[in-house]
């Protein structure tokens, strides 16, 4: 209890502290965005009135701070004034329907007016948004109790407080930025069962606290770790399993479909049984036109060596904090032996096909002879395009082991990551300057062969064009798993190449979303046409470029190169013209 | 620490860049700074945060799991957005001729201090 109070007296003094300095900087600049936070703090301090007027007050000069008005709603919420706060969350999801915090907290305030019904529909959104959250539906199971009449909703005294201890939901941990968004502004896929309303359990009277989870894909998230751990120390038939359970339980999961091949063949291949590698292969090749090649048990167990070796080092460039440019530069400087590498057939080469029309695919070679044909081709373009690349350090770790072949695993690398990374980095440092100073000249070179974006009001293609053998060449470019050319109005799929089984029509709803957001922001701020997009995420990144017939978007595994990747979409823009050109 | 001085630091470092600014998911502005006065970082905010947030759910629906970096690119600049933990993200914008290479270079270096920062 003593405890208790000494927090909150804490709590207390960190908000005072905050609203000294909130207000110091408001006071500086009246006009800056500032009094949200401000009025935040104020309200975390108990200091309501103050809340509200200063959040109104700035709300007259940022009508449209969608945050600004979650605030002020939380501040009428815990001013009682119900009504006033779901008319401001209300606001808020006119521009936003997926905003959580409004739909919860709408919940909340509807609850307090009494309005049961619409309480549980709001909740059942929020849900929707954060199916993970248990505080949420145990809210959502009572406020469909109370509609129903199955449950006595508490007396509104009673209720009250309740909201108000949930809508603050934990203490702040920070103080550089007092309004810290809730950890889960990331929902989930939503997996929502329709009838999760439906579940009426007899608890404690009143609402439940709104609490604060994690990731609603945490378990999908955990499982691939842990799926990935096995991987990584060479447990395939352990990997297995868990790459299954998460395909079953998100079939849409492009890294778990690919990971459970890679999986599978790595075991098959172990097993030493060439006919079920065999089978693998020709499974995978028919299909989904997704072919992994294991020339032999040695190349297989050479190559999981490689593979170690790779994670190893990216762990251990990542515990050094080494600029990313020195990865750059090590790749270009063992760029020349790739095609050596490749010749060696030492690796396991995934060769992205087509989904449905395998005739114009199958026949193509291995990837990595393909990128090195294009690298030939493309010649000094290809090398600026590496330089410009300072991303995946996957990436420069292969392209360390393509150097060194075998030897890094057998050097110790996954024993002492940090000693192998230094001496792996360190005679590149130099060079990797240079390749940091270099590097304005050939983003705009990379930045020119991205032909010149449209207006969004788009071109239709016509009819009967068909875009998928461009699509299919686009995925011969080593890391891409897919791509698409989507309407961005209504997010229809022209066409598709993907190198595992997906629903193109949800896939082209996302891509659309993303777009139509994007714009919508770049046009707001005046920078002129969107050209590309671009979303690095930790197990892969999804491209989206504008071309005069649609989004062309890519998905591409974590240890795509960028620089490859923008010269290979400058074909395929190029070459959507031209199909359209012609036919 | 200052972020404002990290900030100004990344800034100053890259070739065209026109403001950044550390922004958290809410669309609040921790700090910023500005090479360019037209350049408006809590515009730049208050936009992108939804667009990361977006982008976020696309990836984790995508499978690919949590969002790390955002390039966007128009035909007047190029906007680097970069997680800075869960909460918080940085944005560079860089014009059309600026650096890219450089400024995301200058912000995976000072990233982790900051993020160090915050933790503590």
């Amino acid at each position: 209890m003593e405890e208790n109070a000494n927090n909150s007296e804490v709590d207390i003094n960190k908000f005072l502290k905050e609203i000294e300095s909130l207000g110091g900087k408001l006071e500086a600049n009246p006009d800056s965005m500032v009094f949200a936070p401000l009025a935040d703090a104020y309200r975390k301090s108990g200091m309501l009135d103050q809340a509200e007027e200063v959040c109104q007050l700035g709300l007259e000069k940022h009508p449209q701070f969608s945050s600004a008005r979650v605030v002020l709603g939380r501040i009428f919420l815990e001013q009682k004034k119900y009504s006033e706060a779901a008319e401001e969350f209300r606001q808020v999801l006119k521009d936003e329907m997926d905003n959580l915090m409004a739909n919860t907290l709408i919940g909340h305030a509807l609850l307090g007016e009494r309005k049961f019904k619409e309480a549980a529909e709001a909740l059942r959104r929020a849900l929707v948004l954060n199916p993970d959250d248990p505080g949420l539906q145990s809210t959502l199971d009572d406020a469909i109790a109370y509609s129903k009449g199955l449950k006595e909703p508490p007396p509104e005294e009673e209720s009250e407080p309740t909201l108000v201890e949930a809508v603050d939901g934990k203490p702040e941990t920070k103080t550089v930025a007092p309004a810290e968004p809730p950890e889960d502004v990331v929902p989930a896929k939503i997996e929502l069962a329709k009838d999760a309303g439906e579940r009426v359990e007899d608890k404690a009277e009143g609402p439940a606290p709104i609490k604060a989870t994690g990731s609603g894909a945490g378990n999908i998230t955990a499982s691939l770790k842990v799926a990935e751990m096995h991987m990584k120390r060479g447990n395939f038939d352990l990997a297995v399993p868990i790459y299954e359970e998460v395909v079953a339980a998100d079939p849409d999961n492009l890294i778990a479909h690919s990971k459970l091949k890679e999986a599978c063949a790595k075991v098959d291949a172990a097993a030493g049984d060439p006919s079920i590698t065999s089978a693998v292969k020709e499974e995978t090749s028919v299909s989904t036109g997704d072919g992994v090649v294991a020339e032999s048990e040695a190349a297989v167990a050479e190559q999981r060596e490689a593979e170690d070796g790779v994670t190893d080092l990216k762990g251990g460039m990542l515990d050094l904090d080494l600029p990313l440019v020195d990865m750059a530069g090590l790749e270009k400087s063992t760029g020349e032996k790739e095609n050596d590498a490749a010749e060696q057939d030492l690796a396991v080469k995934e060769v992205p096909g087509r989904e449905d029309k395998e005739d114009a695919v199958i026949e193509q070679g291995p990837t990595t002879e393909v990128s090195s044909a294009r690298e030939e081709e493309t010649g000094g373009q290809a090398a600026a395009a590496v330089a410009e690349d300072d991303e995946s350090m996957a990436d420069v770790a292969a392209g360390v082991l393509d150097e060194v072949g075998g030897e890094v695993a057998d050097k110790g690398v996954s024993g002492d990551d940090e000693l192998a990374g230094v001496a792996l980095v360190e005679p590149v440092e130099e060079a990797s300057v240079a390749l940091a100073e270099e590097e304005s000249e050939s983003v705009s070179a990379a930045a020119a062969v991205i032909d010149e974006p449209q207006e969004t009001l788009m071109q239709s293609p016509g009819e009967g064009v068909d875009f998928t053998a461009v699509l299919a060449r686009l995925n011969e470019t080593a890391g891409i798993v897919g791509s698409m050319l989507v309407a961005p109005g209504d997010g229809s799929v022209f066409d598709q190449v993907l190198t595992v089984e997906m629903d193109t029509s949800e896939i082209g709803q996302m891509v659309s979303a993303i777009y139509n957001n994007v714009h919508k922001s770049v046009n707001s701020l005046n920078q002129g046409k969107l050209t590309q997009v671009l979303i690095t995420a930790r197990d892969g990144q999804v491209f989206l470029n504008t071309t005069s017939y649609g989004v062309l978007a890519i998905l591409a595994n974590e240890k795509i190169r960028i620089g490859m990747l923008r010269l290979a979409l400058k074909e395929a823009v190029n070459d959507i013209e031209k199909t359209v050109r012609e036919g | 620490m200052d972020y404002k001085e990290v900030l100004k630091t990344i800034a100053d470092s890259v070739e065209g860049s026109i403001g950044i600014g550390l922004i958290g998911l809410d669309g609040m502005i921790v700090d910023q700074y500005s090479a360019e006065p037209d350049f408006d970082v809590a515009m730049v905010g208050v936009e992108y945060s939804s667009v990361i947030k977006n982008a976020s759910k696309a990836s984790q629906d995508f499978g690919l799991g949590p969002t790390t970096e955002i390039l966007i690119t128009t035909e007047q600049a190029t906007m680097i957005m970069m997680m800075v933990g869960k909460s918080y993200f940085a944005v560079l914008a860089i014009g059309e001729d600026g650096n890219l290479g450089r400024g995301r270079l200058e912000m995976k270096k000072h990233i982790p201090r900051m993020e160090q920062e915050m933790m503590e």
